[in-house]
């Protein structure tokens, strides 16, 4: 049985009102339910432009984006925003409340909640992300990393179907970007679409299969990571470098025939040893 | 000549409990490009604050140790602004480091406060926009730049000063790839031309590790590691693993096909092209055998 | 009406008035701005705005000039029935004279500020004597205006993303919904403004009291042309706004 379609984008054109210049250029996208996509392409590409249509903060100028079927131009963000969780790239540009608690329950009075069930659900959330001891303490002492996953928090608290991320390796070290992939997992395995929209192509190489690349306001290649990721053409175009296992394996082509997603180191490593122990 | 020779230094922070940089020993000889990671956390901020003054002069706390330039200049004894002639800086927001209204103002910003005379004013600023190859951008405002237009703005107006070492914390963090490779061969042209010591901290060690002279890691105040690339990235892997540190993954690969073999002629490879040559060059070998 | 304000912000060009010195255009800018005291006769304020408006042509500024008349025809109707209900309602052309008045006004500061940059404000400001220090602070506050309000639009979107809803409620609800948008953008710029301290002392700002200035100004010969051209031009409209008869 097919899933659902999380995301639906036909034909979207997409230009500010005081510009002549088009930022998104016919745009055709099908997210379905339960998928883990990173959306990439440089700084520019039209993105962040992107997921804006998928809460409503922006509507299209041509074309449509439909969310579980309903059409963005005829919701507003707030009716939009309880299915699409968006969180922004700089937790400075969210961050307000006095205390990590009041900060994460900030969309659970928005909604209308009950006080005492959206505390409960605050907490429940702060614990799963390891930030129950910050709970009464205010969210600007935090840590960056920890301001990243207060933000998360912020926004999986209302339980929304589809959770999209702006950047959310930028800063980060290597730890801090394993854990964060961890919890996109478990968030993925309760049922939930996650996008992840980046330039880190070491990231998605590592941690996710679909794949879909941007360049100036059109999207130029979709698949997996593998074929989008290891297309020569489609890398420069969309400015981004390839992943590295992914540019030896394409050197390595004509000797080596890889099985699998040769951009996990692990299986990098057995394909090529395979190789090596043949005859 | 030792460019900078930080001994026994330790900082704790006004109001924070915790010691920063935990008796930390750092000897730069003049010249050197010298990379300096670490897990979030670990002090690499600290120290570069250290570097041109703005520890202990701008961030109070409690200071211990020496850091001494060129064999004469004693960092704790000069303010900031004193030391900017000799040790220039580039942070990791760009946005937040520029504050003229045009890449030609910002360039010469630097050099007003310095005092210097017109006319040399004036050369250094070509001088300065003709060596970051941002001369198309002399007129340009912050915000009409790129990311990496900007962080190439932010060194024009550092190295216009003319300073013998460069400190960069994280240039690239906010950067994407195409950016970051573009302002990291930047630096590798400026190297090559002004023979300055460069010291920058950063994460994305597989584009800066073929690079450098030498890595030094830290870890919760301390320094934990300090070699040359090969010896960090072939040696010390699982140190690195366990703290958090990314490794190129080239070099993961060399180390797991390549266990058993002679250690001592082991060379990492940091690019994907250098990994491809040492795996079919393997192959070669085994098919003689 | 955000948009009138675009009518005072630095827009780089290349004409003959851009590279005016700046105190040259100081001056036009004031004596325009007194020309229309002069006199409340609409046809008489009407040729000073056309004066005004052939020098915005020349600058090559004229469509942002357009831009803010825009921006302000809500404010500059405003102004007309003010002074409608406060002369009463017969004197309609004082009430446009009025309107004029404010409108000349307003385009002699926009020339001004149109054509030239913070920096060269600035430098005028240091020639009078105000601290390096303090026009600083003014050339910096311009500079981040466009980077402030790209901030505030992503904070208002990251808000809105979690249910934010800044069009209902009352006058005081809709007060307060604002303080998730404040807070989060004074933090901000407030912790910017270390980094930029931070990024200024490293590059030696207070290293000299005797500091040197990259851009001088110098008064040229076209300089003193646009002197000349404004002085008499100043002498000759108020001796005709004084003496002859305007209609209306």
């Amino acid at each position: 049985m097919p899933r659902r379609l999380a995301i639906e984008v036909k034909n979207l054109w997409f230009k500010y009102p005081e510009s002549e210049e088009w930022v998104l250029k016919d745009i055709n996208l099908e997210i379905e339910e339960g998928e883990i996509v990173a959306i990439m392409g440089e700084n520019g590409a039209g993105k962040t432009t992107l997921i804006k249509h998928f809460n409503g903060l922006l509507k299209p100028v041509k074309g449509y984006v439909k969310v579980f079927g309903l059409d963005t131009r005829e919701h507003t963000v707030a009716e939009l925003a309880r299915r699409v969780g968006l969180v922004f790239q700089n937790p400075d540009h969210q961050i307000f409340a006095s205390t990590v608690l009041e900060e994460t329950m900030f969309a659970l009075k928005n909604f209308g909640w009950d006080l005492k069930k959206a505390e409960e659900r605050a907490v429940k959330i702060l614990k799963e992300l390891g930030l129950y001891k910050y709970i009464h303490t205010s969210p600007f002492m935090l840590s960056g990393g920890e301001k990243k996953r207060l933000t998360i928090a912020s926004v999986l608290v209302y339980d929304p179907d589809i959770l999209v991320l702006d950047e959310p390796t930028v800063g980060q070290d290597y730890g801090q970007k394993r854990r964060f992939a961890e919890i996109i997992y478990r968030i993925n395995r309760e049922g939930k679409t996650v996008i992840v929209v980046t330039h880190d192509v070491e990231f998605v190489a590592d941690y996710i299969d679909h794949v879909i690349v941007m360049a100036k306001g059109k999207i130029v290649a979709e698949g997996n990571s593998t074929e989008v990721l290891c297309n020569d053409e489609v890398m420069k175009e969309a400015r981004l470098l390839m992943p590295q296992l992914g540019l030896a394996a394409l050197m390595l082509r004509k000797h080596v025939e890889f099985r699998g997603n040769f951009l996990r180191l692990p299986i990098f490593i057995k394909e090529v040893r395979r190789w090596l122990n043949d005859a | 000549m030792r460019a900078i020779r930080i001994e026994g230094v330790s900082f704790k922070y006004r109001g924070s409990s915790e010691w920063a940089l935990k008796d930390v020993d750092l000897e730069v000889e003049e010249g050197e490009y010298v990379l300096i990671t670490g897990p979030s956390g670990c002090g690499k901020t600290t120290l570069c604050r250290c570097i041109n003054g703005l520890i202990p002069h701008f961030y109070e706390g409690e200071y211990k140790g020496d850091v001494v330039l060129f064999e004469e200049i004693e960092v704790s004894k000069y303010e900031p602004y004193q030391l900017a002639p000799i040790v220039g800086m580039v942070f990791q927001d760009p946005e937040s480091q520029l504050l003229m209204s045009s890449v030609e103002r910002e360039i010469a910003f630097g050099l007003e406060n310095l005092g210097i005379d017109r006319d040399e004013m004036r050369r250094r600023v070509e001088w300065a926009l003709k060596l970051l190859g941002i001369e198309h951008l002399r007129n340009k405002a912050p915000y009409e730049l790129s990311g990496g237009e900007q962080q190439k703005v932010a060194i024009a107006s550092v190295i216009a000063m003319r300073p013998r070492i460069l400190v960069l914390d994280e240039p690239t963090a906010n950067l994407d790839p195409a950016s970051s490779l573009d302002v990291i061969n930047v630096l590798s042209d400026l190297k090559r031309k002004l023979n300055i010591t460069i010291i920058i901290v950063e994460h994305r060690l597989n584009l800066l590790a073929p690079i450098v002279n030498r890595v030094v890691v830290m870890d919760k105040g301390r320094i934990i590691i300090d070699e040359s690339p090969e010896e960090v990235f072939l040696r010390k892997v699982d140190m690195l693993e366990k703290i958090g540190v990314e490794v190129p993954k080239t070099c993961l690969v060399y180390r797991k096909l390549f266990e058993f073999e002679n250690e001592e002629e082991m060379k990492p490879p940091f690019s994907p092209e250098d990994l491809v040559q040492v795996i079919l060059n393997a192959k070669k070998v085994s098919n003689r055998s | 009406m955000l948009r009138m304000l675009r009518g005072f912000e630095y827009l780089r060009g290349d004409s003959p008035i851009h590279r005016l010195d700046p105190r040259v255009k100081i001056v036009y800018s004031m004596t325009f701005a007194a020309l229309c005291f002069i006199s409340l006769k609409n046809t008489f304020l009407i040729t000073l705005l056309i004066l005004n408006i052939l020098v915005l042509i020349i600058a090559k500024v004229i469509k942002r000039w357009l831009m803010m008349l825009r921006g302000s025809l809500i404010f500059l109707v405003m102004i007309f029935t003010l002074n409608l209900l406060f002369q009463g309602l017969a004197n309609v052309w004082l009430a446009l004279a009025y309107t004029l008045r404010f409108l000349v006004f307003m385009t002699a500061f926009s020339m001004l500020f149109l054509t030239t940059t913070p920096e060269d404000l600035s430098l005028v400001m240091v020639k009078l004597g105000i601290p390096y220090e303090y026009t600083l602070a003014f050339t910096m506050a311009i500079r981040f205006v466009p980077t402030l309000s790209r901030e505030l639009q992503i904070i208002i979107d990251a808000q809105r993303s979690r249910g934010l809803e800044l069009e209902k409620g009352n006058f005081f609800e809709r007060i307060r919904k604002y303080m998730p948008i404040l807070i989060p953008l004074i933090v901000h710029e407030i912790r910017r403004s270390y980094l930029l301290a931070e990024a200024m002392e490293s590059r030696g700002f207070g290293y000299t009291r005797n500091r040197t200035y990259y851009y001088e100004m110098r008064i040229r010969k076209n300089d003193v042309l646009a002197l000349l051209g404004i002085i008499s031009l100043t002498v000759v409209m108020a001796f005709l706004g004084k003496k002859v008869m305007w209609p209306f």
